[in-house]
């Protein structure tokens, strides 16, 4: 049994949630990064509890081995990740350039008001 | 963001340099049988390389790469792609791997190579390329010096485009608080 | 056979598409290439009906979709030889009247006959059809092409409006129509008409999903043939040019609804809805028009709203037919072809040489035109039913039959009949009108003014007609022999001879009473110059209609904007809201199903867990809940990465090198680019964040939302670890990876062997991004407002009208 990954990918999943619903792109951007991390660890809890087992590498040790297609999976999932994240840097980056914030509120504040006139 | 000029920084990065660089070949090599692999050792080099431009300063870097970075990051792909495309010639699967054992090298011994190597030297190159060309252009980018030259613009953008860095000045957040 | 199909069907199809490019070498001559697809068809068709063997039937068959049962069937039978006759023989006329119709005033000839070409052929592949799918095909095929002839002079926003009308009511009933077809089929076991007619529809046991069939189907119908509460897009139609009144909104298009309970009337005839609904809606209908008829002023508004009308009665027909079978359909369909045809291409003729439509304006024609005004006085006298006429033919069937209803029906037949007394007085009087008003009396100065004598060839087709109808209605024999042919077992019931005169009966009483009645209607309408002729309101349904699609295209705006808004902080709480509802719903109730819920949370923490991965855990819960409390953007940042470099020992602890490794480095990496950009971000920026903070109930809800998503997610990982494990894929790769792939670190030889084809199109997804990444920091050369408009435009549905962008 996993309950303390449970316990943290709760707390990852939570803080992530309220960041990413915040007005600021910075904090979205931030939870964007905590939420990949959670992802990655639903995946690794998949793999089961690692308790007694070893680390993929056949023909080492007797024991069993921990499950190595998450390990795999999250793998990949950090580098796509990483990717993202850079995009969503630069895009970030743009965004300021060209609205002078990086705040939602703040960029529709004068859109709200033009609509509803 | 302009380099420390720390004379002693400097020297410690070169040798930093050298020996991330050695690691990363390590784990490249050795991926297929103990943790390492493509991308953690293009990761390692990108660091590296990272850590270079942060000692001698990011607009030194296009003249000690002299090419680049989105460059090797193609030609990784291409690498990966052409490994996985080359068994389709003998007429067998995609991507299929292809091994062979070579005794009695000088200083190694017994080697064992094969095209998972070729494939993984692809995705090396790729790391490398894109997570230095990420941030070298955003370093440069925020320093208010010119992102991509003259001549890659033509490749990233519409001939309507401009650089960013032309429109916006580095100071033009101050100005918003002005406004407000 | 299948010669002469092709001739009669795929030669129109295929010649409609080469009018367009050859309307721009012709010019208006195109008219006459056109001409040939009716004339052609017509004969095509007439040989058909030799070789068919009536009264028998021929199905011919081309596969299309088999395995679905969808082919090219089509049923060669009377009632689709009558109807495709109807059709091609009225298109000869049509065809004819347009060449000189649509003179050099017009353009677009290519294109105005392509539309018609395929038109024709695409009511004839409606009424051949054989296989309901391919009716429903050609069937929509209708309303697209008439879409296209209404809104013709697209111009003009009253062609705009009536077009969309068309195609909205059509196409959506049409739909309807397609849901009945698949509901038969489901039941019925096939789309063929052919094997539906021969088996029957299993009644017994599926009479709820036969009555819905029915339903739609007949709602089908409706929309087509504009019966309440869907007629208003007729006389909107109207604003096609006037050929095209004729032929479909008179003539073809508009009888589908009738060929449809035609058709449907063996298979449902019996059923108790069957009558009550197609009489209240189509006599309804039929008092509705000819009311709605009599207060039009328009030339062309009266003889719609007189189409609705008819076109109710021709349904309300179907739906009182007697079990055995109707006697008369095709004489009072051909007779309202005689006649509205007729009245129709008169009414072209008064507009194309005076250009005035209002009747109040006209008069006195006589003299100019007498052959127009005789085929006039012979087409209104046929829509009277005086005798001498089919129009007298007709009205003492319909008299008869419907007093022969009354005994079976009781109240519905005195609805009935009702309704038809009502509609007949009604009729013969805007009948007396539309002949006078616009021949006889005065000329007014306007008509002087501006008539041009229109050539003799025009006015050729509305007298052939009136002929017909003068013809057919002093020898009724001469149209025995064809529609005895022409009937349909099941359908049809073997009528009587028609006869001029069957003496002194009830029906002849009644009818000179109606015409007396209708004269007296006249004379007081022309006392008081038609003054209270006006259409309240209230039954302006197509004005309801159109503020209802108003209303639609607001409600669509308003909800994209609320459901759809471009910002995440609105649309993001809604996507949550529901996948926590949804997902939380369903884990909730799967749970409470298992009732193992307190079994599995029991041994969850009676267990004795790792110390050192519960203590890994708390430290990086620590360091995330920082990131999200602390203020600053950069300590911020040092926190999320401190719980990303715990995170790496926490793959360690799960016997993960590969991971710890990665983790490790790609956390330097995103460091060095956040900071990157945070350096970028002026003092001011961070600042401004306190400013915008959301309300204290906008927090809430933040707060709440996240521990829900939190909560969840907890639960599911533990559901699903709960499970058993019954084996695994991934212990398969540990045991082979030295013997497939001469790999000892599985992570890795998954990778690059036994999923490498994920490895390259992830690398390539890297490449892309990177790509996608350099290219945002080139700019766009354009204003800030075009910049904010982005590339399109304004944000909506491209529904607006023309009104709202003034407000």
């Amino acid at each position: 049994m996993q309950i303390e990954t449970a316990l943290l990918i709760g707390v990852l999943f939570a803080c992530a949630t309220y960041l990413i619903l915040q007005n600021s792109f910075v904090k979205i951007l931030f939870g964007f990064i905590v939420l990949s991390n959670a992802a990655n660890l639903v995946l690794l809890s998949m793999s089961g509890a690692p308790d007694g087992r070893e680390a993929p590498i056949a023909g080492q040790g007797a024991g069993p081995m921990v499950d190595p297609l998450p390990q795999a999976l999250i793998l990949t999932a950090i580098v796509i990740g990483f990717g993202v994240t850079a995009y969503l840097v630069v895009l970030l980056y743009r965004l300021f350039l060209d609205q002078k914030t990086t705040n939602a509120a703040e960029l529709y504040a004068d859109q709200d008001t033009s609509e509803h006139t | 963001m302009m380099g420390p000029q720390s004379y002693i920084f400097e020297r410690l990065v070169r040798v930093v340099f050298f020996l991330v660089n050695m690691v990363a070949l390590y784990l490249l090599l050795r991926g297929h049988n103990w943790p390492g692999g493509g991308f953690i050792a293009g990761l390692a080099s990108a660091s590296s390389l990272i850590l270079l431009s942060l000692a001698l300063g990011v607009a030194a870097m296009p003249r000690i790469l002299r090419f680049d970075p989105v460059r090797l990051a193609a030609a990784g792909l291409l690498v990966a792609a052409l490994t996985g495309a080359a068994p389709l010639l003998a007429g067998r699967p995609f991507l299929e791997h292809f091994h062979t054992h070579l005794h009695g090298v000088p200083l190694l011994g017994d080697v064992h190579v094969g095209t998972p190597l070729l494939f993984d030297l692809g995705v090396y190159l790729l790391v490398v390329g894109i997570a230095c060309k990420l941030i070298f252009v955003l370093a440069q980018s925020t320093q208010g010096l010119r992102a991509l030259v003259a001549e890659e613009e033509r490749r990233y953008s519409s001939p309507l485009e401009q650089p960013l860095e032309e429109t916006a000045g580095p100071d033009d957040g101050k100005e918003r608080t002005d406004a407000d | 056979m299948t010669l002469a199909l092709f001739i009669a069907l795929g030669l129109p199809l295929l010649l409609g598409p080469l009018l367009g490019p050859l309307g721009r070498v012709f010019g208006r001559r195109v008219g006459w290439v056109a001409f040939g697809a009716p004339v052609l068809a017509t004969a095509a068709l007439l040989w058909l009906a030799r070789e068919v063997g009536l009264p028998g039937s021929r199905v011919i068959e081309f596969p299309w979709i088999p395995s679905l049962g969808i082919n090219l069937s089509f049923l060669l039978d009377g009632l689709s030889l009558f109807f495709a006759l109807v059709v091609s023989g009225m298109g000869v006329l049509v065809f004819w009247y347009a060449n000189f119709y649509l003179d050099d005033h017009y353009e677009h000839h290519g294109r105005f006959y392509a539309y018609l070409t395929l038109f024709m052929a695409a009511m004839l592949g409606t009424v051949l059809a054989n296989n309901l799918m391919l009716l429903f095909v050609f069937w929509e095929l209708t309303g697209i092409t008439s879409f296209l002839l209404i809104g013709f002079l697209h111009e003009e926003e009253s062609s705009r409006v009536g077009a969309r009308q068309a195609l909205l009511i059509t196409g959506f009933t049409g739909l309807l129509l397609l849901a009945g077809v698949l509901m038969v089929r489901q039941v019925g076991g096939s789309f063929d008409l052919s094997v539906l007619l021969r088996e029957g529809l299993p009644v017994g046991e599926h009479r709820g999903w036969l009555t819905a069939a029915m339903l739609l189907m007949l709602l089908g119908a409706f929309g087509k043939s504009a019966q309440f509460p869907f007629h208003f897009w007729l006389p909107n139609a109207m604003a096609a040019p006037t050929p095209v009144s004729a032929y479909l909104h008179s003539a073809t298009m508009v009888k589908l609804g009738v060929f449809l309970c035609a058709r449907l009337f063996p298979l449902f005839n019996e059923y108790e809805l069957w009558a009550p609904l197609l009489s209240w809606v189509a006599f309804g209908t039929m008092v509705l028009g000819a009311v709605l008829a009599l207060q039009s002023h328009d030339l062309k508004a009266i003889l719609a709203f007189s189409t609705v009308s008819q076109l109710g009665y021709l349904i309300g027909y179907y739906g009182l037919g007697p079990a055995r079978g109707v006697e008369y359909d095709y004489l009072h369909i051909l007779n309202h072809v005689f006649y509205k045809g007729g009245l129709f291409m008169i009414a072209g003729v008064v507009i194309h040489s005076t250009g005035i439509q209002d009747i109040r304006q006209l008069g006195g024609l006589w003299r100019r035109l007498p052959w127009l005004g005789a085929a006039c006085a012979v087409a209104a006298a046929t829509m009277a039913g005086v005798i001498g006429t089919t129009g007298f033919l007709s009205k003492e069937m319909m008299l008869k039959e419907i007093f022969e209803a009354m005994r079976p029906h009781g109240t519905l037949g005195a609805y009935a009949a009702g309704c038809v007394l009502v509609t007949s007085v009604v009729k013969v009087a805007f009948a007396a009108r539309f002949f006078t008003n616009v021949f006889l009396g005065p000329e007014p100065p306007a008509v002087k003014e501006h008539f041009h004598a229109p050539p003799l060839a025009l006015q050729l087709p509305a007298v052939l007609l009136a002929t017909a109808a003068v013809v057919f209605g002093l020898a009724p024999m001469l149209l025995d022999p064809p529609l005895h042919a022409l009937s349909v077992a099941g359908l049809h019931h073997p009528s009587d001879h028609l006869a001029l005169w069957h003496g002194v009966t009830l029906e002849l009483a009644v009818s000179t009473g109606v015409l007396l009645a209708g004269a007296g209607l006249y004379v007081w309408g022309q006392r008081t110059q038609w003054r209270w002729a006006r259409i309240s309101p209230a039954l302006r349904f197509d004005a309801f209609f159109e503020a209802g699609v108003r209303m639609f295209s607001k409600f669509t705006k308003w909800l994209t904007r609320v459901l759809q808004a471009d910002r995440p902080v609105s649309y993001l709480p809604l996507i949550l809201v529901f996948t926590l509802v949804v997902v939380g719903g369903w884990t909730a109730r799967a749970l409470a199903m298992e009732w193992r819920v307190f079994d599995w949370l029991a041994t969850a923490t009676g267990e004795n867990g790792d110390w050192l991965r519960a203590f890994a855990a708390a430290l990086i819960s620590l360091a995330v809940v920082g990131a999200v409390l602390l203020k600053q953007w950069t300590t911020q940042l040092i926190s999320l990465s401190i719980a990303g470099f715990l995170t790496t020992f926490y793959f360690v602890l799960y016997r993960a090198p590969d991971l710890a490794l990665t983790q490790i480095l790609v956390e330097v990496v995103t460091l060095i680019l956040v900071l990157v950009l945070l350096g970028r971000f002026p003092r001011s920026a961070e600042r401004g964040e306190h400013t915008w903070r959301p309300p204290p109930l906008r927090r809430a809800l933040n707060l709440s939302l996240a521990v829900g998503v939190g909560g969840l997610m907890t639960t599911l990982v533990l559901w699903m670890n709960a499970r058993p494990a019954a084996g695994r894929i991934g212990d398969w790769f540990p045991a082979h990876t030295e013997a497939l792939a001469e790999g000892t670190n599985t992570v890795n030889t998954i990778l690059v062997d036994f999923r490498g084809f994920d490895t390259l199109g992830e690398i390539t997804v890297l490449l892309i991004a990177t790509l996608g990444a350099l290219g945002l920091l080139m700019r766009y050369k354009r204003t800030p407002e075009e910049y904010r408009q982005g590339p399109l435009g304004p944000a909506g549905m491209g529904l607006h009208h023309p009104e709202e962008g003034k407000q």
